[in-house]
């Protein structure tokens, strides 16, 4: 469905009805706020909302416009929503866990101090796999989302919440985290627009770690260009992150626009002609015949090996690993709830076992066997090996290719319950999302049409290290020819 | 995996875990490691472990004193707290 007056409102748009004077932050604030109450009882997005706060935002927002002081802020009065795992100074970061029910972030997220500086209003945190472990959103200990283009049916995850909120028009922007695919499959799996920065590119102070080397925050939007300005706003070096990297300043919209004959795009079999599902190959080989119509020179590299099977082993022993480290923090001494217990030791061990949920247990355990004595270098040294060899595989794609497309999930929207039991099958979903995390590579997915099912399709767009920008405008070529921007679920226009 | 080592694991990573409940992981995790054994059968002789996707060094920040203005925020997080203080089960016997 495309959408053009109806549900979407473009951040662009928001922000020139702004500062024009053809709209007020207040009025957008109140249009994502009924949305959200009507459709959020059935999608699930929300954890938490703060409209109170937002409505205060929102109207120093307008003051400050009506007074002609207010500079040309990039998110003037955009309403943002935030995964449940970046802090908000007073907000609830429970990270879909129990371990965090009750705490309130101390101190704001570096991302959050960008988009508060940038003119966003936030209106809430969105719901989560635990700890960002999992691929449907369905390991959260709150509740479940469910995909606005099918109730009955996952989001993806982990950020499904996020992609949710957007799909169902609730909110034009929400951040997310991506750590083995947790931003481009849920996009993916709702038809909107999502992108992970190179890593190191968006600071990750105030992000609750998961696999640090991994881990990296990024934006979901309807357009690319959104998605674009967004960016432009949260990349950045912070010293506070010992990762971050200085790109100096960023304006990924301008650089949208080149011209695709000029661009080498590489396909691989294991990500297009390798895909079982026969909705989305079918989707992403169109979408590639589209490219090569525009102009664009398709440059097969089948036979680069991209090690597609070991994707999932490699990632899966690099994240828990790190996993059962980082998480060693929360032990129920200085913040959630706390089992009782006469002993430390207890007390940890009750508290832990107790509020951890299933898929978290199941992870710290793996983690820790594979950097325990004995162990480490089969398991833990080998999958950074191979990590290494992952990257060696993309230096080689690109020395031929300037990106490279394919699926980003294997599968569409699956029904609620189907893998969640069967956690070797749920990893697989994130087989295709998993090699540009592992080599820190910017990578995005973009909608590219339906199963006849009816279900959304993304198309994966991954570039070299600091491609972000090349990235973006392939993805953005791609969106102008699909016509698929502003691609919202039904519920949204029904809402409107 | 068995019940043993789950045991073992589990006091590692400091989780209390039932026995039926560590049984059902020790099977889901053997099943897990099994596939993933697949790692094996790639020669990865010399090649260099990658721990981080960019080879850059962490940046040391200077070794100068800070100040914090949350420590109240902070304590109001903790689940026992008294006079400014973190309370927690006796560490000392």
């Amino acid at each position: 469905m495309k959408h053009g007056e109806g549900a979407f409102r473009s951040a662009s748009g928001i922000h020139d009805d702004i500062l024009q004077g053809r709209s007020t932050a207040t009025s957008v604030l109140e249009d994502s706020i009924r949305r959200i109450e009507r459709l959020d009882p059935s999608v699930g997005a929300f954890l938490h909302c703060d409209f109170e706060g937002a409505r205060t935002r929102a109207s120093d927002l307008d003051r400050l416009v009506k007074k002609g002081s207010v500079e040309d802020l990039p998110l003037l009065g955009v309403p943002i929503a935030i995964k449940d795992n970046i802090c908000v100074k007073g907000m609830p970061n429970t990270c879909g866990s129990r371990m965090l029910e009750g705490f309130r972030a101390p101190y704001q997220a570096h991302v959050i101090e960008r988009l508060l500086e940038a003119g966003a209003v936030l209106v809430g945190k969105t719901n989560l796999d635990e700890f960002a472990m999992g691929s449907s959103t369905e390991n959260s200990a709150f509740q479940v989302t469910h995909n606005p283009h099918d109730l009955e049916r996952v989001p993806g995850g982990s950020s499904g919440g996020s992609a949710a909120a957007v799909a169902a028009g609730m909110v034009p922007l929400a951040l997310g985290s991506d750590t083995g695919g947790s931003i481009r499959q849920p996009a993916a799996l709702c038809g909107v627009v999502g992108f992970k920065p190179t890593y190191g590119t968006v600071s990750r102070y105030g992000l609750v770690a998961f696999a640090s080397s991994l881990d990296q925050i990024g934006p979901f939007g309807a357009s690319v260009l959104d998605v674009a300005r967004i960016s432009s706003v949260i990349v950045g070096k912070d010293h506070r992150d010992s990762t971050s990297v200085d790109t100096g300043p960023r304006d990924f919209p301008a650089a949208l626009s080149r011209d695709i004959s000029e661009m080498r795009i590489g396909v691989h079999r294991d990500h297009v002609d390798g895909i079982q599902d026969p909705g989305v190959r079918n989707c992403v080989e169109t979408s590639i015949q589209s490219l090569r119509d525009a102009g664009a020179r398709i440059v097969r590299l089948d036979d680069i090996d991209l090690l597609s099977k070991y994707a999932v082993p490699s990632y899966y022993i690099v994240a828990t690993s790190e996993a059962s480290s980082n998480l060693s923090r929360f032990d129920g001494m200085r913040f959630g709830p706390r089992e009782t217990a006469s002993a430390l030791r207890d007390a940890y061990s009750g508290t832990r076992g107790k509020l951890f949920g299933e898929e978290v247990r199941r992870r710290i355990l793996l983690g820790t066997f594979a950097l325990s004595s004995g162990y480490h270098d089969a398991y833990y040294r080998k999958a950074l090996q191979v990590r290494r060899l992952f990257m060696n595989a993309y230096t080689e794609a690109f020395s031929r290719a300037d990106l490279i497309v394919g699926a980003t999930s294997p599968v569409p929207a699956f029904p609620l319950g189907q893998k969640v039991k069967d956690p070797l099958t749920m990893y697989q979903c994130d087989v295709l999302t998993i090699p540009p995390s592992l080599a820190g590579l910017p990578s995005a997915s973009v909608p590219c049409g339906n199963t006849p099912d009816g279900l959304p399709v993304g198309l994966q767009v991954t570039g070299p290290p600091l491609g972000d920008s090349s990235v973006l405008s392939l993805a953005f070529a791609f969106e102008q020819q699909s016509g698929l921007q502003g691609y919202l679920a039904p519920m949204a226009e029904n809402a409107s | 995996m068995d019940d043993r080592t789950i045991d073992a694991l589990a006091r590692l990573a400091r989780l209390e875990i039932d026995p039926k409940t560590g049984h059902q992981l020790g099977e889901q995790l053997t099943s897990i490691l099994n596939h993933f054994d697949i790692l094996q059968e790639l020669n990865t002789e010399d090649v260099a472990p990658a721990p981080r996707p960019l080879d850059h060094e962490a940046p040391r920040r200077e070794d100068k004193p800070l100040s914090s203005d949350c420590i109240d925020a902070l304590r109001n997080n903790a689940p026992l707290d008294d006079e400014g203080h973190i309370e927690v089960p006796r560490v000392i016997e």
